[in-house]
């Protein structure tokens, strides 16, 4: 749903530029700044219409084979060396369909360039885009939805994570189907808990217990400040769902259009006073949201905790475990909930679009390769060798899954997150045009905060700039 | 090229100046002769304004022209024609003064600053000691570094948790300098005088080195002191430079965007958020309309500068 949680560090997302400079900081800098290829598509001819049923078996069917399916994504290094390899044994498996990857580097790229190509020309055949551009995606009318290959195909969803399938689905149709997925966690120093003695075992399961714990920290001297408060909407929009808040109206666009913020309630309202407090008392340091200082606090001890995305976890273990960092020993956690009252959390990451402008025989091939990927067995190779969560319950059972969270038991707090979420309107995240625009608002009235603008005022400016911004949107777009 | 390839536009010539003492010869000719002499050197021209109007005039036209509508952010909706009240509505914004008001700190902060700076250099640099070479190296160095590297540099050294300045200044963790909301502009045009001072070297010390030394000789004969040489001698001599040098310098400084994407990306709070910054998040969010708007704004507002510039500022340059 944001930039943070669908990234891990300088590893792939909108974060490339981000993860760049971070990594640079904590001078384990490479040249991430890959080579920006254009895509090529094979669509060409004949596109089906809106209404037309899912052209389902029409790769088999194809009078010239195999069928070529492009797909830009977005994924680097380990991420897109996995992707490579589950791709190589999906087009060997079968000699109907070849599929060819297109990396664009960043969530953001594939975005402006997908936008272009639809005036341009040269559009793919499936896309890999970041949650938040899902409203975009729908109204940009150049999506099949997934929906209508599962109609066809009675494809059964119940072994999915139902939150990863409850994000991509608005007023029931399945625009998406699920990817790469993760969520935010809480990272911790168990060595830095035990010196201010806290429990490392017993991290703090409430934002009230999460202030306590500070306030131990700092008390008893152990560092400078209790925790890093990265000012970036994610954290903000996950404990607003976590208190079974909305962020937008019309049932966080899930029944409607969305025309106007809801989050200024009583949640929204006492998270700022929170947010204040935590930096105003010196228990929190703020921390960018375009940066991993966040991060880096607790591997120089300026900050034991801090929040960042479950995608981190990767490159954070393969940087303490170059140690540079003997003294931290790395905790992780669930998000602690808002209120005594845990709702749950929506998830982050991307989904796989299939483009309408391709061929049947295209998105026929492109859907094989999706419910190819979103096999059991394929979704435990690709959590194992990325980080990201199995969206698969029967992938986690799966010995592959089974051993890593055994030797590794922080890689299972993020998918037990999400598995543990109720399904509501709250846990299915909000949907709505402009939100890209909408959290940049967020982090700029939370950075406000930190320096010295009082919660309630932050909050009243940021409705204003952000309901603007919807109201803008659906104009735009006619609606 | 080859001689081959050079032939026939050498004889076009030829035929041209052959036409031309034709027309000189008999006077009633020469209306023809004229035009002709135009054509000739419109066509010279026509290449370079051909490709100029493909890509700088009609963009900037259709820049004009799509701030009238309200554009959907996906090609596949069609846009709306709204008139001018995106242009009245984008432009009496509380967020376009806001912005207008960072630009122009922006250019008052590097532009002035980084003239005089450049020339204190440059008239250093002009002593001739030993080894002054180096030095000159030295100062203009910063012209063979790109914003980007120049960027990703400081934001290292500015950084609040592992930044180099904010462990000697005693100030980790926390709020940076960058994340200010006082010192983030400062600093970002602290790091742009820094970029563009190489620049500014350059051009000053081939300024000072083109200024006659009789002249110089002259002024000491007639007992003008060092201070007096400067001021009454070679600052007017170095004039058309220092105007040259601000007029570009504005420009710059108008259009200034690496820096501020690399080090806060308009933040914190839109306090460094300048008018190109603000253009740029508004095609980000595909509102190709009031981006249009901010461009065109952006446009009226450097060639107002630039006119009000040679109008006025140009008159206190001396040519010599």
């Amino acid at each position: 749903m944001t930039e943070s949680s669908g990234a891990e560090p300088g590893e792939e997302g909108r974060l490339d530029r981000r993860g760049f400079l971070g990594l640079l900081s904590v001078g384990a800098g490479g040249l991430l700044l890959g080579a920006c290829s254009s895509g090529s598509s094979g669509s060409s001819g004949s596109s089906t219409s809106p209404t037309a049923a899912f052209p389902l078996g029409a790769a088999a069917k194809a009078s010239s084979k195999p069928t070529t399916v492009t797909l830009w994504h977005s994924m680097s290094y380990n991420n897109q060396t996995t992707l490579q390899k589950l791709t190589d044994a999906f087009n060997s498996s079968q000699g109907d369909v070849h599929v060819n990857l297109v990396n664009q580097n960043s969530y953001t790229d594939t975005l402006t360039l997908f936008t272009a190509a639809l005036s341009s020309g040269g559009l793919p055949d499936l896309v890999q885009m970041e949650t938040v551009n899902l409203q975009l995606m729908i109204d940009s009318r150049s999506v099949v939805p997934a929906q209508k290959a599962i109609d066809a195909a009675h494809y059964d969803l119940s072994d999915f994570l139902p939150s990863t399938i409850n994000f991509f689905k608005v007023q029931g149709t399945q625009w998406a189907m699920p990817f790469d997925i993760s969520s935010n966690v809480l990272y911790y120093d168990q060595n830095a808990f035990k010196k201010a003695g806290l429990d490392p075992a017993k991290p703090p399961t409430t934002i009230a217990e999460l202030k306590a714990a500070c306030q131990q920290v700092v008390s008893s001297r152990t560092a400078k400040y209790g925790m890093s408060l990265k000012l970036d909407s994610s954290y903000f929009e996950q404990w607003v769902t976590l208190a079974d808040a909305l962020m937008v109206n019309e049932q966080n666009g899930r029944s409607g259009r969305a025309t106007d913020v809801v989050f200024d309630g009583p949640v929204g309202t006492s998270l700022f006073e929170w947010y204040a407090d935590m930096l105003d008392s010196k228990l929190a340091q703020p921390t960018s949201a375009t940066t991993y200082d966040n991060l880096l606090g607790i591997a120089n001890g300026i900050a034991p905790i801090c929040l960042e995305t479950s995608a981190a976890l990767g490159t954070i273990q393969s940087i303490l475990s170059g140690g540079q960092y003997a003294n931290v020993k790395l905790g992780v956690a669930q998000v602690p909930s808002t209120t005594a009252n845990r709702n749950g959390v929506f998830p982050g990451g991307a989904g796989l679009y299939m483009v309408s402008k391709s061929s049947p025989a295209q998105q026929d091939g492109a859907w094989q390769y999706i419910t190819y990927l979103d096999e059991p067995a394929q979704q435990a190779q690709w959590a194992v060798g990325t980080g990201y969560i199995p969206i698969r319950k029967s992938a986690a059972a799966l010995p592959a899954i089974t051993q890593l969270w055994a030797t590794q038991p922080e890689f299972e707090v993020s998918y037990q997150q999400l598995a543990q979420s109720p399904q509501n309107v709250a846990t299915a995240g909000a949907v709505y045009g402009p939100q890209a625009q909408v959290e940049q608002a967020i982090d700029s009235a939370l950075s406000s905060i930190s320096t010295g603008t009082s919660a309630k005022s932050a909050m009243s400016q940021l409705v204003g700039t952000a309901n603007a911004a919807i109201s803008s949107y659906n104009a735009r777009v006619g609606a | 090229m080859s001689d081959a390839d050079l032939a026939p536009g050498t004889a076009a010539l030829g035929e041209v100046a052959a036409g031309a003492s034709e027309g000189a010869a008999s006077g009633h000719r020469w209306l023809g002769r004229t035009l002709r002499e135009a054509a000739v050197g419109y066509l010279f021209v026509l290449p370079a304004m051909a490709v100029f109007a493909v890509f700088v005039f009609y963009p900037l036209l259709r820049t004009f022209w799509l701030g009238l509508f309200r554009v959907a952010p996906y090609p596949t909706i069609p846009s709306k024609f709204v008139g001018l009240s995106q242009y009245r509505s984008v432009l009496t914004s509380h967020d376009f003064f806001a912005s207008l008001g960072d630009t122009v700190e922006f250019v008052l902060l590097t532009v002035p600053i980084g003239i005089v700076l450049g020339l204190a250099l440059a008239a250093m640099a002009d002593a001739r000691i030993r080894g002054i070479r180096f030095f000159r190296t030295i100062y203009s160095s910063t012209v063979a570094t790109s914003v980007a590297v120049v960027s990703v540099i400081f934001f290292t050294l500015l950084n609040p948790t592992v930044g180099l300045f904010s462990y000697w200044l005693g100030i980790e963790g926390g709020n940076g300098i960058l994340q200010s909301n006082t010192w983030a502009l400062p600093a970002v045009a602290t790091v742009t005088v820094w970029q563009n001072i190489g620049f500014t070297f350059i051009l000053m010390s081939a300024a000072l080195q083109a200024i006659p030394e009789e002249l110089l000789e002259a002024a000491r004969i007639d007992g003008a002191g060092g201070r007096s040489r400067f001021w009454r001698v070679t600052l007017p001599l170095l004039s058309p430079t220092v105007f040259f040098a601000a007029v570009v310098g504005i420009i710059a400084s108008f259009e200034a965007f690496g820096q501020i994407d690399l080090l806060t990306q308009g933040g914190p709070d839109n306090h460094t958020n300048v008018l190109v910054y603000y253009l740029y998040t508004s095609f980000q969010n595909n509102d190709f309309g009031k981006a249009s708007v901010l461009a065109a704004a952006l446009f009226v507002i450097l060639l107002a500068v630039t006119l009000v510039q040679f109008r006025f500022l140009e008159r206190r340059v001396f040519y010599g």
